[in-house]
């Protein structure tokens, strides 16, 4: 794999950071072919591939923005081991050990269970808040995901949805408070 | 929701939402990140915003992850429409080839079986007595003795030469058809035969209809053959017609 190929970590890094859509796309194909692979190897199928690929993927990303990934050796090895980890939490499951084999068990070790309570509480506002999303309204949904994910501006923003730049930024605004308390809602009331 | 009351204020939403676009420089992150640590108020109101964001994003993130999953299982799917459209061909390559092999034999074969069936049943027709000194069938009588000696080519251009002035006689048109097709010439015979066919003399008739049948059966038009044969009355014609059936 030569350089000129390659592009430097720094970019990929920094396309991760601002959702570039190129780059995310790169990396999420270059390196689900291995993950498939090995998945497939230890006794899983297409759809489980999938599946555990893009909560790889998710969790790569998250760990990107929140500078978890300490940039040593390339992304696509970091994402391919979040994902093999991942597949191996998966074998280890409850649900998994009653109908599988005891060698594929044993090969997949001891490790101890974290404390969980804390994680319980993250893990319920968290929860809540992509309820909330769910709940939002369409035209809500979208002027966020279009303001925060897909990092349009605001005068962008205004002509697509044909209205101005102030008003989008306004509407803006009061979208993120409306899904704010949706999510205290769901979160007091379950 | 105007009843609730706001939880940001438009000034912090812009703040946090700076802060996570990466619309700061190097120094108001420091001075916002230390503002964070002492404003605990603050702290908390920024991670629930940063929480949603990340919600939001995430979501966008999920159905980008979708599309481009999708996008793979296109390209394979492409792929192995390749592979398969490659099979495909290559099926109906041998298809093909199987066919223009068959053909081959029914080609090769076949017309050996006419062919064969043609020299069984085909001999010039003998001609007519040459009867030398008259000279208004002088030409004629010169050709046929050209065709009787088997020189079709030289018999073939002297009649045709008399055929203007001759064009309906049907012994000038029966013997160019002779001629033509003791000559291997078969297509063009077949015209000759039909001439006299056509016409309403009786004499080269049930002959030529019998020569117009090998002329098809020449050219492996066995329909025709049969249809012509069933007009002679020569016995061998008739033979012939119920070996073609057969």
């Amino acid at each position: 794999m030569g350089n000129t190929q390659r592009k430097d970590i720094d970019t990929i890094l920094e396309g991760f950071r601002k959702n570039d859509e190129t780059i995310l796309e790169e990396v999420y194909q270059s390196v689900f072919p291995q993950v498939r692979v090995h998945i497939f190897k230890n006794s899983g199928d297409e759809a489980q591939a999938k599946d555990i690929y893009q909560e790889a993927f998710i969790a790569c990303w998250q760990n990107v923005k929140d500078h978890k990934f300490d940039g040593t050796g390339s992304l696509e090895a970091y994402l391919f081991t979040i994902a093999k980890n991942k597949w191996t939490d998966h074998l280890r499951s409850a649900r998994f050990k009653k109908t599988v084999h005891q060698d594929v068990i044993s090969l997949i070790g001891q490790e101890e269970d974290k404390d969980e309570d804390q994680d319980n509480e993250v893990q319920n506002e968290q929860e809540a808040m992509k309820r909330a999303l769910h709940q939002l309204g369409n035209g809500c949904k979208n002027l966020l995901t279009l303001f925060y994910f897909e990092r349009k501006n605001m005068e962008e923003i205004a002509e697509k949805i044909g209205i101005g730049a102030a008003s989008a930024r306004n509407k803006k605004y009061r979208c993120m408070e409306q899904l704010r308390a949706l999510a205290q809602h769901i979160k007091n009331n379950g | 929701m105007d009843k609730e009351p706001t939880y940001w204020t438009l000034e912090e939403q812009d703040l946090f939402e700076r802060y996570l676009l990466d619309g700061m420089d190097a120094q108001e992150r420091t001075d916002f990140e230390s503002q964070l640590q002492s404003d605990s108020n603050l702290n908390t109101k920024f991670l629930e915003f940063k929480g949603l964001f990340r919600t939001i994003e995430e979501e966008g993130l999920r159905s980008k992850l979708n599309h481009f999953h999708k996008q793979l299982e296109d390209d394979a799917q492409v792929r192995s429409l390749h592979t398969m459209s490659y099979r495909f061909f290559f099926r109906i390559a041998a298809a093909i080839a199987l066919l223009i092999a068959l053909g081959g034999i029914w080609y090769f074969y076949i017309p050996n079986a006419n062919e064969r069936l043609f020299n069984t049943y085909f001999t010039p027709d003998p001609g007519l007595p040459t009867v030398m000194g008259n000279s208004d069938n002088y030409d004629f009588y010169e050709a046929m003795v050209d065709y009787k000696q088997g020189n079709y080519k030289t018999a073939l251009q002297k009649w045709e030469n008399l055929l203007p002035q001759k064009s309906d006689n049907d012994t000038i048109n029966y013997f160019l058809g002779a001629a033509y097709l003791a000559n291997d010439e078969p297509s063009k015979a077949i015209p000759y035969f039909d001439c006299v066919l056509g016409s309403a003399q009786p004499s080269f008739q049930s002959e030529a209809a019998y020569y117009k049948g090998l002329a098809h059966l020449k050219n492996n038009e066995v329909e025709e053959a049969l249809k012509s044969l069933e007009q002679t009355s020569d016995e061998k014609g008739r033979e012939l017609a119920k070996k073609l059936k057969d």
